[in-house]
């Protein structure tokens, strides 16, 4: 387990590296962000000085070198719209965000995989189906729009909820849910689906035939052998989750990272950007990580390392 | 009910009534942009302009409710021209800055300083836009300063009530890192998130990108501000701001396109404030082009646009349509005769003609969203260049195209920095000024000479007559056509008191006294 460990971590930063890296060059191909920061009427002599203001002047290499040592001090580097410490920047941020991944979340597996059982157990019924309808609905409906119907029935017309910004509990519901709305209903069909062909399995009967009542059938016997493909389905939708949590931060001016990252791409603020899709793939190769180890807690077969095959 | 209960709901009463009282003191206001940075002789932004006036002062103040320039004391009292090239200024006495320092000659000599003698690469900037005549700043005693330029200044009112020379504090600005007592470039950065001037309302947080928070400031030397605290917070989307403004989460919003205004003036609580903004919205030509060196060709793409018919289209017609570059804010200045832009369709096919104009394309680039009506108007546009035979593209593009060298023609915004064609046409169009140094303006000698006397005569016909002159100039060899003003609007709750005022340079969200105030009950 260790040495399977030790062997993902080192994975884990060689991927890192090549992502870092990666990033690195294509923002410097894809433009100055002098053209984006300050797009007019630049001589080239006010535009030399700008460029050596914001430390483009410098080498490629002399460049990355310092973008690894702002890693290493941890202040990495300078903003060059904010012109203050990328570490504070995200600092003010990245929590926000992670509190609304983290309710999402829950919301979606809380509310996914429960539905997705019922539609599985009670398939063909008006219950099942209605499940069924709704998951479909849920899965058609781009959070944007969903984003901006529940804006025009709860806030504008109905004026329950707060429209923008994220200070109480109350602000989180609508928000929480046009980013689950999708994922709630991709895990409903996937818990379905998985549920569908572990019932019919030989095993099921043979839970029933030992006496079992039937909820213990369904959910030790049934979901239990249900979840792997589930729990990878959950572990591939976090890192769309994260491009979801982009749009409807902006629909609800939430302030978040994903926000940040949208205004650094378009302007190419090189700084910001880089550590953004550092942390944000930080996050997923955690993410998958994890998945890993949950598999072999669900399922024994799975022996993580293969030495004791 | 006994007295003792009486007393009791009576007081409750007043509580409660206090209480609302107190929030409704506050202010709260939806922008679609927020700034960085708050550094008002760093910026010349649209975001940032927004912001400045409320905690900022300059030496000379002007009465925004008028177009044209009143000028009236700021933190100076009074000023003289002691000399075609000096101006003295007696300054204000007992003025506070928001950190408690008393405002000494010494801070107006540094803030100017700053600025005119700086090798901080952002505000040698500003310096070229807006201060390249100021020479220096002479300390004279406590109460007097005097400030000297290279040549006489007909502007020198003008220059020292624009956004550029608000007053900053100068110990404070030195105190903020490296050698508190040294001024330097780390300084200026870190003033840009924690500003400090000395107007009604102190900054009491700045996030860059989110959100401001003023608070009234009672040591302010003028009328207190009406509002206790104004927080300005940034919500992108149009739907969001409209939404939060219905939904009473704030009491202002910015950023009202003009299909969207009676959605907010059919609410009974809301109403729109509308007004036409001092910004043109233009299009450029890249005059050295090889293709669009033909001066009639360019001359044909002027008279080739209705303007008034697109005005009736897109902004219902109330944006405004100017004869040439000129707004009502220059006052003397304000030429509204002058014909430089006209619509002739049949003298554009004439001239097309002339310039042997073969059908090649023209490419014209365009954002998609950041002028509003951007690209309804591009395509109309194309549509009328069509009609007269010139074969337009039309390019949307993702990063600026303006600077670079195979643009043929593209749309662009000449706002009004301040209120004289040296402050709006000049920045763009002056011979060294925007364009030329992107390689797309290259007047001759004659309109460089034209300039100098428009910029530096003393006398206002000499300064009009030159104007004239360099607007047939733009007529014969155009690298603009103006399009329009356009018609900016805003969603403010009907229980608060607010407009945008003419005097001001666009976007200014004046919340200072007599400009904002909540409506009495």
């Amino acid at each position: 387990m260790l040495e399977y460990l030790v062997g993902r971590f080192g994975r884990m930063l060689i991927t890192l590296w090549v992502i870092a890296t990666v990033v690195f060059l294509a923002t410097r191909i894809s433009g100055n962000p002098i053209d984006f920061l300050m797009p007019e009427g630049l001589d080239a002599q006010s535009r030399a000085a700008m460029i050596a203001y914001f430390g483009l002047d410098q080498p490629l290499m002399t460049q990355y070198l310092s973008f690894w040592k702002s890693l290493v001090d941890g202040e990495f580097g300078l903003g060059l719209m904010e012109r203050r410490s990328v570490a504070v920047i995200f600092g003010e941020r990245v929590w926000r965000s992670l509190s609304l991944l983290s309710a999402t979340l829950a919301v979606t597996i809380g509310i996914g995989v429960p539905l997705g059982v019922i539609a599985a157990v009670w398939r063909s019924t008006i219950l099942g189906n209605t499940v069924l309808l709704f998951a479909f609905i849920g899965y058609a409906i781009p959070n944007f729009v969903l984003a901006i119907l529940f804006l025009l029935t709860f806030s504008y017309t109905l004026q329950w909820l707060p429209s923008s910004g994220s200070g109480t509990l109350a602000h989180y519901i609508m928000p929480v849910m046009a980013l689950s709305a999708f994922f709630v209903a991709s895990l409903v069909r996937y818990t379905r689906n998985a549920m569908l062909d572990v019932l019919s399995q030989d095993y099921m009967r043979t839970a029933r035939a030992k006496g079992l009542s039937e909820t213990d059938v369904i959910l030790r016997h049934g979901l239990r052998n249900a979840l792997i493909p589930v729990i990878t389905v959950i572990g591939l939708q976090m890192t769309t989750l994260v491009s979801g949590a982009v749009v409807v931060e902006t629909v609800f001016a939430w302030n978040g990272i994903g926000d940040l990252l949208v205004g650094a791409t378009l302007r190419r603020d090189y700084p910001v950007l880089q550590f953004g899709v550092l942390i944000v793939a930080c996050a997923v190769v955690t993410i998958n990580l994890i998945i890993d180890l949950i598999y072999s807690a669900v399922d024994p077969r799975v022996r993580l390392g293969g030495a004791s095959a | 009910m006994t007295n003792r209960l009486k007393l009791i709901l009576a007081s409750a009463v007043a509580a409660l009534a206090l209480n609302s009282a107190a929030v409704a003191q506050d202010l709260n206001v939806g922008v679609q942009n927020m700034s960085a940075y708050l550094d008002p002789g760093r910026d010349h932004s649209n975001v940032g302009s927004q912001h400045y006036y409320n905690a900022f002062d300059t030496l000379i103040e002007k009465d925004h409710t008028k177009s044209e320039p009143v000028w009236k004391p700021g933190l100076a009292t009074s000023w003289k021209r002691i000399s075609p090239t000096v101006m003295e200024f007696k300054i204000r006495q007992g003025v506070k800055f928001h950190n408690g320092a008393t405002l000494t000659a010494d801070d107006i000599k540094y803030s100017i300083d700053r600025i005119i003698n700086t090798t901080f690469p952002p505000y040698l900037l500003r310096k070229k836009d807006f201060l390249p005549n100021i020479e220096k700043v002479d300390v004279v005693d406590a109460e007097t300063i005097r400030v000297s330029t290279y040549r006489e200044e007909p502007l020198f009112e003008t220059l020292f009530n624009i956004q550029q020379t608000m007053i900053v504090p100068k110990a404070y600005m030195a105190s903020l890192s490296g050698d508190p007592a040294k001024d330097e470039p780390s300084d200026y950065e870190a003033f840009g998130l924690k500003p400090v001037g000395t107007g009604p309302y102190k900054v009491t947080e700045f996030i860059p990108n989110q959100r401001i928070v003023y608070e009234r400031f009672d040591d302010f030397w003028g009328e207190k501000a009406p509002f206790k605290k104004v927080t300005v917070r940034r919500i992108p989307e149009l739907s969001g701001r409209i939404t939060a403004l219905k939904n009473g989460e704030v009491d202002i919003i910015t950023n009202v396109p003009p299909d969207q205004v009676a959605i907010v003036s059919q609410d009974p609580k809301l109403r729109a404030e509308s007004m036409v903004t001092p910004l043109f919205h233009v299009v450029i030509y890249n005059t050295q082009h090889p293709k669009m060196a033909s001066k009639e060709l360019r001359q044909a793409m002027n008279y080739a646009i209705d303007r008034k018919t697109l005005n009736e289209a897109l902004w219902l017609g109330k944006a405004t349509i100017p004869n040439t570059h000129t707004y009502p804010q220059f006052g003397g200045l304000f030429m509204p005769d002058v014909k430089t832009f006209e619509y002739d369709p049949a003298k554009a096919r004439e001239l097309l003609k002339k310039a042997n104009y073969d059908g090649f394309e023209i490419r014209f680039d365009t954002g998609s969203a950041y002028y509003t009506n951007a690209l309804l108007a591009s395509q109309a546009l194309k549509e009328m260049w069509g009609a007269v035979g010139i074969n337009v593209r039309i390019n949307v593009d993702e990063a600026w195209t303006g600077n670079k060298p195979d643009m043929m023609s593209r749309n662009w915004s000449n706002p009004m920095y301040f209120p004289d064609p040296a402050g709006s046409f000049g920045t763009m169009w002056a011979p060294e000024a925007a364009s030329f140094a992107e390689g797309r303006f290259k007047p001759d000698a004659s309109y460089a000479a034209t300039w100098e006397r428009f910029r530096f005569s003393p006398k206002l016909e000499d300064r009009r007559k030159a104007y004239g002159e360099l607007m047939d100039y733009i007529k014969n060899d155009p690298p603009v056509l103006v399009l329009w003003q356009p018609f900016e609007s805003y969603g403010v709750k009907k229980s608060v008191n607010w407009q945008p005022l003419p005097g001001h340079i666009p976007y200014v969200l004046d919340f200072r006294a007599g400009k904002a105030s909540l409506a009495s009950n």
